[in-house]
Protein backbone atom coordinates (compact mmCIF):
# COMPACT_ATOMS: atom_id res chain seq x y z
CA UNK A 1 0.00 0.00 0.00
CA UNK A 2 2.84 2.29 1.00
CA UNK A 3 4.67 1.68 -2.25
CA UNK A 4 1.53 2.37 -4.22
CA UNK A 5 0.94 5.65 -2.42
CA UNK A 6 4.52 6.68 -3.09
CA UNK A 7 4.11 5.83 -6.77
CA UNK A 8 0.84 7.77 -6.90
CA UNK A 9 2.37 10.87 -5.32
CA UNK A 10 5.39 10.67 -7.58
CA UNK A 11 3.27 10.29 -10.70
CA UNK A 12 0.95 13.15 -9.76
CA UNK A 13 3.93 15.38 -9.00
CA UNK A 14 5.57 14.61 -12.34
CA UNK A 15 2.28 15.23 -14.14
CA UNK A 16 1.79 18.66 -12.61
CA UNK A 17 5.47 19.47 -13.14
CA UNK A 18 4.84 18.65 -16.79
CA UNK A 19 1.88 21.01 -17.02
CA UNK A 20 3.90 23.72 -15.26
CA UNK A 21 6.83 23.22 -17.63
CA UNK A 22 4.55 23.44 -20.65
CA UNK A 23 2.97 26.64 -19.33
CA UNK A 24 6.32 28.26 -18.59
CA UNK A 25 7.62 27.31 -22.03
CA UNK A 26 4.51 28.66 -23.73
CA UNK A 27 4.64 31.92 -21.78
CA UNK A 28 8.36 32.46 -22.24
CA UNK A 29 8.04 32.26 -26.00
CA UNK A 30 5.29 34.85 -26.24
CA UNK A 31 6.33 37.55 -23.80
CA UNK A 32 7.65 40.93 -24.86
CA UNK A 33 8.69 44.22 -23.27
CA UNK A 34 7.12 47.47 -24.45
CA UNK A 35 4.09 47.49 -26.75
CA UNK A 36 4.96 47.07 -30.43
CA UNK A 37 3.91 49.67 -32.99
CA UNK A 38 1.43 48.51 -35.62
CA UNK A 39 0.72 49.88 -39.08
CA UNK A 40 -2.31 52.17 -38.96
CA UNK A 41 -3.65 50.77 -42.23
CA UNK A 42 -2.89 47.03 -42.32
CA UNK A 43 -2.09 46.26 -38.67
CA UNK A 44 1.31 44.66 -39.33
CA UNK A 45 4.10 45.19 -36.79
CA UNK A 46 6.61 47.87 -37.82
CA UNK A 47 9.62 46.31 -36.10
CA UNK A 48 9.42 43.26 -38.38
CA UNK A 49 10.72 45.32 -41.28
CA UNK A 50 11.57 48.87 -40.15
CA UNK A 51 13.42 49.71 -43.37
CA UNK A 52 10.17 50.65 -45.12
CA UNK A 53 8.51 52.56 -42.25
CA UNK A 54 6.43 55.67 -42.96
CA UNK A 55 4.18 57.91 -40.93
CA UNK A 56 2.15 61.09 -40.59
CA UNK A 57 0.26 63.18 -38.05
CA UNK A 58 -3.49 62.49 -38.26
CA UNK A 59 -6.06 65.29 -38.24
CA UNK A 60 -6.56 64.88 -34.49
CA UNK A 61 -2.84 65.46 -33.82
CA UNK A 62 -2.10 61.77 -33.24
CA UNK A 63 1.12 60.24 -34.64
CA UNK A 64 0.32 57.38 -36.99
CA UNK A 65 2.78 54.83 -38.36
CA UNK A 66 2.80 52.64 -41.45
CA UNK A 67 4.88 49.61 -42.37
CA UNK A 68 5.30 50.67 -46.01
CA UNK A 69 4.84 53.75 -48.23
CA UNK A 70 1.90 52.12 -50.02
CA UNK A 71 0.01 51.86 -46.73
CA UNK A 72 0.71 55.56 -46.09
CA UNK A 73 -0.64 56.54 -49.52
CA UNK A 74 -3.67 54.29 -49.24
CA UNK A 75 -4.43 55.83 -45.85
CA UNK A 76 -3.88 59.41 -47.10
CA UNK A 77 -6.40 58.77 -49.88
CA UNK A 78 -8.97 57.23 -47.54
CA UNK A 79 -11.35 59.25 -45.36
CA UNK A 80 -9.16 58.52 -42.33
CA UNK A 81 -6.31 60.47 -43.92
CA UNK A 82 -8.25 63.68 -44.52
CA UNK A 83 -6.49 66.62 -42.87
CA UNK A 84 -3.32 64.62 -42.14
CA UNK A 85 -0.07 66.58 -41.91
CA UNK A 86 3.66 65.98 -42.27
CA UNK A 87 3.70 62.59 -44.03
CA UNK A 88 7.17 61.08 -44.01
CA UNK A 89 8.86 58.04 -45.52
CA UNK A 90 12.17 56.21 -45.00
CA UNK A 91 14.60 57.06 -47.78
CA UNK A 92 15.95 53.88 -49.38
CA UNK A 93 19.70 54.62 -49.62
CA UNK A 94 20.23 56.55 -46.38
CA UNK A 95 17.49 54.92 -44.26
CA UNK A 96 16.65 58.35 -42.87
CA UNK A 97 13.19 59.88 -42.37
CA UNK A 98 12.34 62.31 -45.19
CA UNK A 99 9.22 64.41 -45.87
CA UNK A 100 7.09 62.34 -48.26
CA UNK A 101 6.52 65.28 -50.62
CA UNK A 102 10.24 65.85 -51.24
CA UNK A 103 11.38 62.47 -52.50
CA UNK A 104 11.00 60.57 -55.78
CA UNK A 105 9.15 57.26 -55.88
CA UNK A 106 10.27 54.37 -58.07
CA UNK A 107 7.62 51.81 -58.99
CA UNK A 108 7.92 48.33 -60.45
CA UNK A 109 11.37 47.60 -58.97
CA UNK A 110 12.70 44.07 -58.41
CA UNK A 111 12.46 44.39 -54.62
CA UNK A 112 9.40 43.97 -52.49
CA UNK A 113 8.41 45.71 -49.31
CA UNK A 114 6.48 44.18 -46.41
CA UNK A 115 3.24 44.61 -48.41
CA UNK A 116 4.57 43.39 -51.76
CA UNK A 117 5.40 45.76 -54.64
CA UNK A 118 5.86 49.27 -53.30
CA UNK A 119 6.88 52.85 -54.01
CA UNK A 120 10.63 52.99 -53.26
CA UNK A 121 11.45 56.47 -51.86
CA UNK A 122 14.70 57.89 -53.27
CA UNK A 123 16.11 61.22 -52.10
CA UNK A 124 17.00 62.85 -55.45
CA UNK A 125 15.95 62.57 -59.06
CA UNK A 126 19.34 61.43 -60.38
CA UNK A 127 19.44 58.69 -57.76
CA UNK A 128 15.88 57.67 -58.59
CA UNK A 129 16.66 57.35 -62.30
CA UNK A 130 19.82 55.34 -61.54
CA UNK A 131 17.86 53.10 -59.17
CA UNK A 132 15.24 52.58 -61.89
CA UNK A 133 17.92 51.25 -64.25
CA UNK A 134 19.66 49.08 -61.65
CA UNK A 135 16.52 47.49 -60.27
CA UNK A 136 14.63 47.04 -63.57
CA UNK A 137 11.94 49.42 -62.41
CA UNK A 138 9.05 50.83 -64.46
CA UNK A 139 8.78 54.51 -63.65
CA UNK A 140 9.72 57.35 -61.34
CA UNK A 141 6.82 59.29 -59.78
CA UNK A 142 6.55 62.49 -57.78
CA UNK A 143 4.45 62.71 -54.62
CA UNK A 144 1.52 64.44 -56.33
CA UNK A 145 1.33 61.79 -59.06
CA UNK A 146 0.53 59.02 -56.60
CA UNK A 147 -3.23 58.63 -56.72
CA UNK A 148 -5.69 55.75 -56.46
CA UNK A 149 -4.81 54.63 -60.00
CA UNK A 150 -1.08 54.50 -59.17
CA UNK A 151 -1.87 52.38 -56.10
CA UNK A 152 -3.91 49.96 -58.21
CA UNK A 153 -1.17 49.77 -60.85
CA UNK A 154 1.41 48.73 -58.19
CA UNK A 155 0.05 45.20 -58.18
CA UNK A 156 -0.53 45.06 -61.93
CA UNK A 157 2.79 43.34 -62.63
CA UNK B 1 -12.96 18.52 -11.66
CA UNK B 2 -13.18 16.32 -8.57
CA UNK B 3 -14.49 13.52 -10.75
CA UNK B 4 -11.61 13.90 -13.21
CA UNK B 5 -9.09 13.93 -10.35
CA UNK B 6 -10.59 10.74 -9.03
CA UNK B 7 -10.35 9.19 -12.49
CA UNK B 8 -6.70 10.30 -12.74
CA UNK B 9 -6.12 8.72 -9.35
CA UNK B 10 -7.69 5.51 -10.57
CA UNK B 11 -5.64 5.59 -13.79
CA UNK B 12 -2.42 6.05 -11.80
CA UNK B 13 -3.39 3.12 -9.59
CA UNK B 14 -4.06 0.98 -12.66
CA UNK B 15 -0.68 1.97 -14.13
CA UNK B 16 1.09 1.08 -10.89
CA UNK B 17 -0.62 -2.33 -10.88
CA UNK B 18 0.83 -2.98 -14.35
CA UNK B 19 4.14 -1.42 -13.46
CA UNK B 20 6.31 -3.44 -15.84
CA UNK B 21 4.24 -2.72 -18.92
CA UNK B 22 3.81 0.98 -18.09
CA UNK B 23 7.54 1.39 -17.53
CA UNK B 24 8.39 -0.38 -20.80
CA UNK B 25 6.02 1.75 -22.89
CA UNK B 26 7.17 4.95 -21.14
CA UNK B 27 10.80 4.05 -21.78
CA UNK B 28 10.07 3.31 -25.45
CA UNK B 29 8.31 6.64 -25.89
CA UNK B 30 11.08 8.47 -24.07
CA UNK B 31 13.64 6.91 -26.39
CA UNK B 32 11.83 7.91 -29.59
CA UNK B 33 11.05 11.44 -28.35
CA UNK B 34 14.62 11.72 -27.09
CA UNK B 35 16.04 10.87 -30.51
CA UNK B 36 13.74 13.34 -32.29
CA UNK B 37 14.40 15.97 -29.63
CA UNK B 38 18.17 15.57 -29.93
CA UNK B 39 18.07 16.25 -33.66
CA UNK B 40 15.80 19.28 -33.14
CA UNK B 41 17.83 20.71 -30.25
CA UNK B 42 21.13 20.17 -32.02
CA UNK B 43 19.80 21.79 -35.19
CA UNK B 44 18.47 24.76 -33.20
CA UNK B 45 21.74 25.17 -31.32
CA UNK B 46 23.79 25.07 -34.52
CA UNK B 47 21.42 27.50 -36.22
CA UNK B 48 21.78 29.84 -33.24
CA UNK B 49 25.59 29.60 -33.50
CA UNK B 50 25.39 30.54 -37.17
CA UNK B 51 23.06 33.45 -36.41
CA UNK B 52 25.28 34.67 -33.58
CA UNK B 53 28.27 34.51 -35.92
CA UNK B 54 26.43 36.21 -38.78
CA UNK B 55 25.50 39.13 -36.52
CA UNK B 56 29.15 40.25 -36.52
CA UNK B 57 29.71 39.61 -40.22
CA UNK B 58 29.86 42.60 -42.55
CA UNK B 59 27.01 42.81 -45.08
CA UNK B 60 29.53 42.22 -47.85
CA UNK B 61 33.06 40.82 -47.50
CA UNK B 62 35.18 41.71 -50.49
CA UNK B 63 38.05 39.29 -51.06
CA UNK B 64 40.30 39.02 -54.06
CA UNK B 65 41.42 36.01 -56.03
CA UNK B 66 44.46 35.82 -58.25
CA UNK B 67 44.88 32.60 -60.24
CA UNK B 68 42.18 31.09 -58.07
CA UNK B 69 44.08 31.75 -54.83
CA UNK B 70 43.25 34.37 -52.17
CA UNK B 71 45.25 37.55 -52.64
CA UNK B 72 45.49 40.91 -50.88
CA UNK B 73 43.08 43.68 -51.81
CA UNK B 74 44.51 47.09 -52.76
CA UNK B 75 43.12 49.70 -50.38
CA UNK B 76 43.04 52.50 -52.97
CA UNK B 77 39.58 51.28 -54.02
CA UNK B 78 38.14 52.01 -50.55
CA UNK B 79 37.13 55.56 -51.48
CA UNK B 80 35.37 54.43 -54.64
CA UNK B 81 33.54 51.62 -52.81
CA UNK B 82 32.45 54.08 -50.13
CA UNK B 83 30.95 56.26 -52.85
CA UNK B 84 28.56 53.53 -54.03
CA UNK B 85 24.98 54.46 -53.08
CA UNK B 86 23.72 52.39 -50.17
CA UNK B 87 27.20 51.75 -48.72
CA UNK B 88 27.39 52.96 -45.13
CA UNK B 89 31.03 52.21 -44.38
CA UNK B 90 34.04 50.35 -45.73
CA UNK B 91 36.65 48.84 -43.46
CA UNK B 92 39.95 47.60 -44.91
CA UNK B 93 40.83 44.77 -42.57
CA UNK B 94 44.21 43.22 -41.98
CA UNK B 95 44.06 39.76 -40.48
CA UNK B 96 45.65 36.39 -40.95
CA UNK B 97 47.12 33.35 -39.29
CA UNK B 98 50.45 33.19 -37.51
CA UNK B 99 52.12 29.97 -36.40
CA UNK B 100 53.26 30.06 -32.79
CA UNK B 101 55.82 27.28 -32.15
CA UNK B 102 55.53 27.09 -28.31
CA UNK B 103 51.85 26.10 -28.49
CA UNK B 104 52.20 24.33 -31.86
CA UNK B 105 49.17 26.14 -33.23
CA UNK B 106 48.07 28.88 -35.55
CA UNK B 107 46.58 31.95 -33.96
CA UNK B 108 44.44 34.55 -35.71
CA UNK B 109 45.97 38.04 -35.75
CA UNK B 110 43.46 40.82 -36.31
CA UNK B 111 44.41 44.42 -36.91
CA UNK B 112 42.08 46.77 -35.04
CA UNK B 113 40.68 49.52 -37.20
CA UNK B 114 38.03 50.89 -34.90
CA UNK B 115 34.59 49.51 -34.34
CA UNK B 116 35.40 45.81 -34.39
CA UNK B 117 38.29 46.24 -31.96
CA UNK B 118 36.35 44.76 -29.07
CA UNK B 119 34.36 42.29 -31.21
CA UNK B 120 31.38 43.15 -29.00
CA UNK B 121 32.82 40.63 -26.59
CA UNK B 122 33.02 40.99 -22.85
CA UNK B 123 36.39 41.78 -21.36
CA UNK B 124 37.27 39.20 -18.73
CA UNK B 125 40.30 41.09 -17.41
CA UNK B 126 42.07 44.34 -18.22
CA UNK B 127 40.73 46.81 -20.78
CA UNK B 128 40.08 46.94 -24.50
CA UNK B 129 42.54 48.35 -27.01
CA UNK B 130 42.69 52.13 -27.47
CA UNK B 131 42.51 53.55 -30.97
CA UNK B 132 45.95 53.50 -32.62
CA UNK B 133 47.69 52.09 -29.53
CA UNK B 134 51.02 50.50 -30.62
CA UNK B 135 52.79 47.54 -29.04
CA UNK B 136 49.70 46.32 -27.21
CA UNK B 137 47.20 43.54 -27.76
CA UNK B 138 44.09 41.87 -26.36
CA UNK B 139 43.71 38.09 -26.40
CA UNK B 140 40.87 35.59 -26.52
CA UNK B 141 40.41 33.86 -23.16
CA UNK B 142 41.28 30.39 -24.50
CA UNK B 143 44.49 31.63 -26.11
CA UNK B 144 45.54 33.48 -22.95
CA UNK B 145 44.99 30.27 -21.00
CA UNK B 146 46.97 28.20 -23.54
CA UNK B 147 50.04 30.47 -23.34
CA UNK B 148 49.51 31.05 -19.62
CA UNK B 149 49.49 34.85 -19.63
CA UNK B 150 47.41 37.62 -18.09
CA UNK B 151 47.08 41.39 -18.60
CA UNK B 152 50.38 43.14 -17.92
CA UNK B 153 52.49 40.31 -19.36
CA UNK B 154 54.28 40.56 -22.68
CA UNK B 155 54.28 38.05 -25.52
CA UNK B 156 56.93 37.76 -28.18
CA UNK B 157 55.79 36.79 -31.65
CA UNK B 158 58.02 36.10 -34.59
CA UNK B 159 56.77 37.81 -37.72
CA UNK B 160 55.59 35.71 -40.62
CA UNK B 161 57.88 37.31 -43.19
CA UNK B 162 60.35 34.46 -43.00
CA UNK B 163 64.01 34.16 -43.93
CA UNK B 164 66.45 36.72 -42.69
CA UNK B 165 63.71 39.36 -42.49
CA UNK B 166 61.98 37.59 -39.58
CA UNK B 167 61.88 39.85 -36.56
CA UNK B 168 60.58 39.33 -33.08
CA UNK B 169 57.78 41.62 -31.91
CA UNK B 170 56.95 42.23 -28.29
CA UNK B 171 53.32 42.95 -27.50
CA UNK B 172 52.03 43.94 -24.08
CA UNK B 173 48.77 42.25 -23.16
CA UNK B 174 46.28 44.87 -21.99
CA UNK B 175 43.16 42.73 -21.84
CA UNK B 176 41.60 39.30 -22.17
CA UNK B 177 38.15 38.93 -23.69
CA UNK B 178 35.52 36.27 -23.87
CA UNK B 179 32.52 35.62 -26.04
CA UNK B 180 29.46 33.38 -25.60
CA UNK B 181 30.73 31.36 -28.54
CA UNK B 182 34.31 30.21 -28.02
CA UNK B 183 34.50 29.38 -31.73
CA UNK B 184 34.83 33.01 -32.76
CA UNK B 185 37.30 34.30 -30.23
CA UNK B 186 39.28 31.39 -28.78
CA UNK B 187 42.44 31.88 -30.82
CA UNK B 188 42.20 35.59 -31.62
CA UNK B 189 44.85 38.21 -30.88
CA UNK B 190 43.82 41.79 -31.64
CA UNK B 191 46.51 44.41 -32.03
CA UNK B 192 46.86 47.73 -33.80
CA UNK B 193 46.62 47.84 -37.58
CA UNK B 194 50.32 48.72 -37.90
CA UNK B 195 51.48 45.91 -35.59
CA UNK B 196 49.27 43.41 -37.42
CA UNK B 197 50.83 44.51 -40.73
CA UNK B 198 54.33 44.02 -39.31
CA UNK B 199 53.53 40.61 -37.88
CA UNK B 200 51.77 39.32 -40.97
CA UNK B 201 54.00 41.01 -43.52
CA UNK B 202 51.16 42.94 -45.17
CA UNK B 203 52.41 46.12 -46.84
CA UNK B 204 50.65 49.46 -46.50
CA UNK B 205 48.18 49.96 -49.31
CA UNK B 206 46.99 46.36 -49.13
CA UNK B 207 44.41 44.65 -46.94
CA UNK B 208 43.23 41.09 -46.34
CA UNK B 209 39.67 41.98 -47.22
CA UNK B 210 37.17 44.83 -47.22
CA UNK B 211 34.27 44.72 -44.78
CA UNK B 212 31.42 46.64 -46.39
CA UNK B 213 28.42 47.70 -44.35
CA UNK B 214 25.22 48.59 -46.24
CA UNK B 215 22.31 50.79 -45.22
CA UNK B 216 19.86 48.22 -46.57
CA UNK B 217 20.46 44.56 -47.47
CA UNK B 218 18.18 45.02 -50.51
CA UNK B 219 21.06 46.85 -52.18
CA UNK B 220 23.53 43.94 -51.73
CA UNK B 221 23.15 42.63 -55.29
CA UNK B 222 23.61 46.00 -57.00
CA UNK B 223 26.48 47.03 -54.68
CA UNK B 224 28.22 43.67 -55.31
CA UNK B 225 28.01 44.20 -59.07
CA UNK B 226 29.53 47.66 -58.73
CA UNK B 227 32.32 46.46 -56.42
CA UNK B 228 33.15 43.64 -58.84
CA UNK B 229 33.80 46.30 -61.49
CA UNK B 230 36.10 48.23 -59.14
CA UNK B 231 38.20 45.35 -57.74
CA UNK B 232 39.83 43.03 -60.25
CA UNK B 233 39.21 39.37 -59.37
CA UNK B 234 36.85 40.26 -56.54
CA UNK B 235 35.05 37.51 -54.67
CA UNK B 236 32.18 39.05 -52.77
CA UNK B 237 30.54 37.16 -49.92
CA UNK B 238 27.00 38.33 -49.20
CA UNK B 239 25.97 37.85 -45.56
CA UNK B 240 22.34 37.06 -46.46
CA UNK B 241 23.38 34.37 -48.93
CA UNK B 242 25.81 32.87 -46.44
CA UNK B 243 23.08 32.68 -43.77
CA UNK B 244 20.64 31.13 -46.20
CA UNK B 245 23.20 28.53 -47.27
CA UNK B 246 23.90 27.53 -43.68
CA UNK B 247 20.20 27.39 -42.84
CA UNK B 248 19.50 25.19 -45.87
CA UNK B 249 22.38 22.86 -45.06
CA UNK B 250 21.39 22.44 -41.41
CA UNK B 251 17.68 22.09 -42.20
CA UNK B 252 18.46 19.54 -44.90
CA UNK B 253 20.65 17.40 -42.68
CA UNK B 254 18.33 17.69 -39.68
CA UNK B 255 15.34 16.77 -41.85
CA UNK B 256 17.11 13.73 -43.25
CA UNK B 257 17.98 12.51 -39.75
CA UNK B 258 14.39 13.07 -38.55
CA UNK B 259 13.03 11.19 -41.55
CA UNK B 260 15.29 8.28 -40.66
CA UNK B 261 13.76 8.26 -37.18
CA UNK B 262 10.15 8.09 -38.42
CA UNK B 263 10.15 4.27 -38.71
CA UNK B 264 11.12 4.11 -35.02
CA UNK B 265 8.04 6.14 -34.10
CA UNK B 266 5.83 4.01 -36.33
CA UNK B 267 7.22 0.83 -34.78
CA UNK B 268 6.53 2.14 -31.29
CA UNK B 269 2.95 3.07 -32.11
CA UNK B 270 2.40 -0.37 -33.63
CA UNK B 271 3.78 -1.98 -30.49
CA UNK B 272 1.57 0.21 -28.32
CA UNK B 273 -1.49 -0.75 -30.39
CA UNK B 274 -0.60 -4.42 -30.02
CA UNK B 275 -0.11 -4.12 -26.26
CA UNK B 276 -3.23 -2.08 -25.66
CA UNK B 277 -5.61 -4.22 -27.74
CA UNK B 278 -4.91 -7.40 -25.88
CA UNK B 279 -6.71 -7.12 -22.53
CA UNK B 280 -5.24 -9.40 -19.92
CA UNK B 281 -7.49 -11.59 -17.76
CA UNK B 282 -6.85 -9.35 -14.75
CA UNK B 283 -7.79 -6.20 -16.71
CA UNK B 284 -10.95 -7.82 -18.00
CA UNK B 285 -11.95 -8.76 -14.47
CA UNK B 286 -11.13 -5.27 -13.24
CA UNK B 287 -13.36 -3.65 -15.86
CA UNK B 288 -16.08 -6.18 -15.09
CA UNK B 289 -15.98 -5.20 -11.41
CA UNK B 290 -16.08 -1.49 -12.29
CA UNK B 291 -19.07 -1.94 -14.59
CA UNK B 292 -20.79 -4.17 -12.03
CA UNK B 293 -20.48 -1.53 -9.29
CA UNK B 294 -22.07 1.02 -11.60
CA UNK B 295 -19.31 2.73 -13.66
CA UNK B 296 -20.58 4.23 -16.88
CA UNK B 297 -18.98 3.47 -20.27
CA UNK B 298 -17.77 7.08 -20.42
CA UNK B 299 -16.05 6.77 -17.05
CA UNK B 300 -14.20 3.58 -17.97
CA UNK B 301 -13.26 5.19 -21.29
CA UNK B 302 -12.00 8.36 -19.59
CA UNK B 303 -9.98 6.38 -17.07
CA UNK B 304 -8.34 4.37 -19.89
CA UNK B 305 -7.61 7.58 -21.82
CA UNK B 306 -6.04 9.15 -18.75
CA UNK B 307 -3.83 6.08 -18.50
CA UNK B 308 -2.57 6.54 -22.08
CA UNK B 309 -2.19 10.28 -21.65
CA UNK B 310 -0.18 9.93 -18.45
CA UNK B 311 2.14 7.38 -20.06
CA UNK B 312 2.46 9.51 -23.23
CA UNK B 313 3.16 12.79 -21.43
CA UNK B 314 5.50 11.15 -18.95
CA UNK B 315 7.45 9.40 -21.69
CA UNK B 316 7.55 12.47 -23.94
CA UNK B 317 8.75 14.75 -21.12
CA UNK B 318 11.40 12.26 -20.08
CA UNK B 319 12.49 12.12 -23.72
CA UNK B 320 12.72 15.91 -24.10
CA UNK B 321 14.68 16.24 -20.86
CA UNK B 322 16.94 13.38 -21.94
CA UNK B 323 17.51 15.03 -25.31
CA UNK B 324 18.41 18.32 -23.60
CA UNK B 325 20.93 16.59 -21.35
CA UNK B 326 22.37 14.62 -24.28
CA UNK B 327 22.82 17.66 -26.52
CA UNK B 328 23.80 20.41 -24.11
CA UNK B 329 25.42 18.56 -21.22
CA UNK B 330 27.03 15.69 -23.12
CA UNK B 331 27.49 17.74 -26.37
CA UNK B 332 25.70 15.12 -28.52
CA UNK B 333 28.38 12.47 -29.01
CA UNK B 334 27.72 10.52 -32.21
CA UNK B 335 24.92 12.68 -33.54
CA UNK B 336 26.97 15.87 -33.82
CA UNK B 337 29.16 14.45 -36.58
CA UNK B 338 26.14 13.92 -38.82
CA UNK B 339 25.05 17.54 -38.56
CA UNK B 340 28.45 19.25 -38.50
CA UNK B 341 29.77 17.50 -41.56
CA UNK B 342 33.02 15.60 -41.47
CA UNK B 343 35.64 18.18 -40.67
CA UNK B 344 36.92 18.31 -37.12
CA UNK B 345 36.53 21.73 -35.56
CA UNK B 346 39.12 23.58 -33.57
CA UNK B 347 38.54 24.63 -30.86
CA UNK B 348 35.88 22.17 -29.70
CA UNK B 349 32.45 23.70 -30.26
CA UNK B 350 30.63 24.17 -26.96
CA UNK B 351 26.97 24.47 -27.85
CA UNK B 352 25.05 27.24 -26.13
CA UNK B 353 21.68 25.91 -24.88
CA UNK B 354 19.06 27.06 -27.30
CA UNK B 355 15.55 25.65 -27.16
CA UNK B 356 12.60 26.69 -29.25
CA UNK B 357 9.75 26.26 -26.76
CA UNK B 358 7.17 25.88 -29.50
CA UNK B 359 9.18 23.09 -31.09
CA UNK B 360 9.61 21.21 -27.80
CA UNK B 361 5.87 21.48 -27.14
CA UNK B 362 5.06 20.41 -30.70
CA UNK B 363 7.28 17.37 -30.24
CA UNK B 364 5.58 16.36 -26.99
CA UNK B 365 2.11 16.88 -28.45
CA UNK B 366 3.05 15.30 -31.78
CA UNK B 367 4.02 12.06 -30.09
CA UNK B 368 1.52 12.09 -27.22
CA UNK B 369 -1.54 12.67 -29.43
CA UNK B 370 -1.06 9.71 -31.82
CA UNK B 371 -0.24 7.56 -28.81
CA UNK B 372 -3.50 8.50 -27.08
CA UNK B 373 -5.37 8.09 -30.37
CA UNK B 374 -3.94 4.59 -30.80
CA UNK B 375 -5.30 3.73 -27.34
CA UNK B 376 -8.79 5.03 -28.14
CA UNK B 377 -10.27 1.97 -29.88
CA UNK B 378 -8.96 -0.57 -27.35
CA UNK B 379 -10.26 1.71 -24.58
CA UNK B 380 -13.69 1.81 -26.20
CA UNK B 381 -13.68 -1.98 -26.58
CA UNK B 382 -12.75 -2.39 -22.92
CA UNK B 383 -15.35 0.10 -21.77
CA UNK B 384 -18.20 -1.62 -23.62
CA UNK B 385 -17.44 -5.06 -22.21
CA UNK B 386 -20.45 -6.75 -20.70
CA UNK B 387 -19.77 -6.92 -16.94
CA UNK B 388 -21.32 -10.36 -16.61
CA UNK B 389 -19.12 -11.82 -19.36
CA UNK B 390 -16.07 -9.99 -18.10
CA UNK B 391 -16.43 -11.31 -14.58
CA UNK B 392 -17.15 -14.84 -15.71
CA UNK B 393 -14.07 -14.74 -17.93
CA UNK B 394 -15.98 -14.95 -21.22
CA UNK B 395 -15.25 -12.75 -24.22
Amino acid sequence: MNARRRFLTLSLCSFFLNVLLATVLALSSGCGGKPRVRCERCGMFLDANPRWAAGAVAAGGRDVHFDAPRCLFAWLQSTAGIGAEGPWVTEYYTQHKRPAAFVWYVVGADLTGPMGPDFVPIGDEVGAERFRGEHNARAVLRYDAIDAAALTRLDAH
Amino acid sequence: MKRQLALIGYALGALSRRRGRSAAVTAGLALVVGLFGSVLFLGDALRAEVEAGARYLPDLSVQRLVAGRPALVPTDVVGAVRGIPGVRSVNARVWGYLYVPPISANITILGATGREATLHAAMVAGRSLRAGERGACVLGAALAEAIGVEPGDEVSLSSDVGGSDATVHWLRIVGVFHDASALRTADVLITSDADARNLLGVDAGLATDLAVSLTTPDEARVASEKIALLVAGARIVDKQLLRRTYALTLDGRGGLLSAMLLPALAALLLLAWDRLTGLSEAERREIGVLKAIGWEVSEVLTARLWESLLVALGGATLGVLGAYAYVFLAQAPGLAGALYGWSALYPPLRLTPQVDAAQALALIVGVALPFVAVGLVPAWRAATLDPDHALRGGA
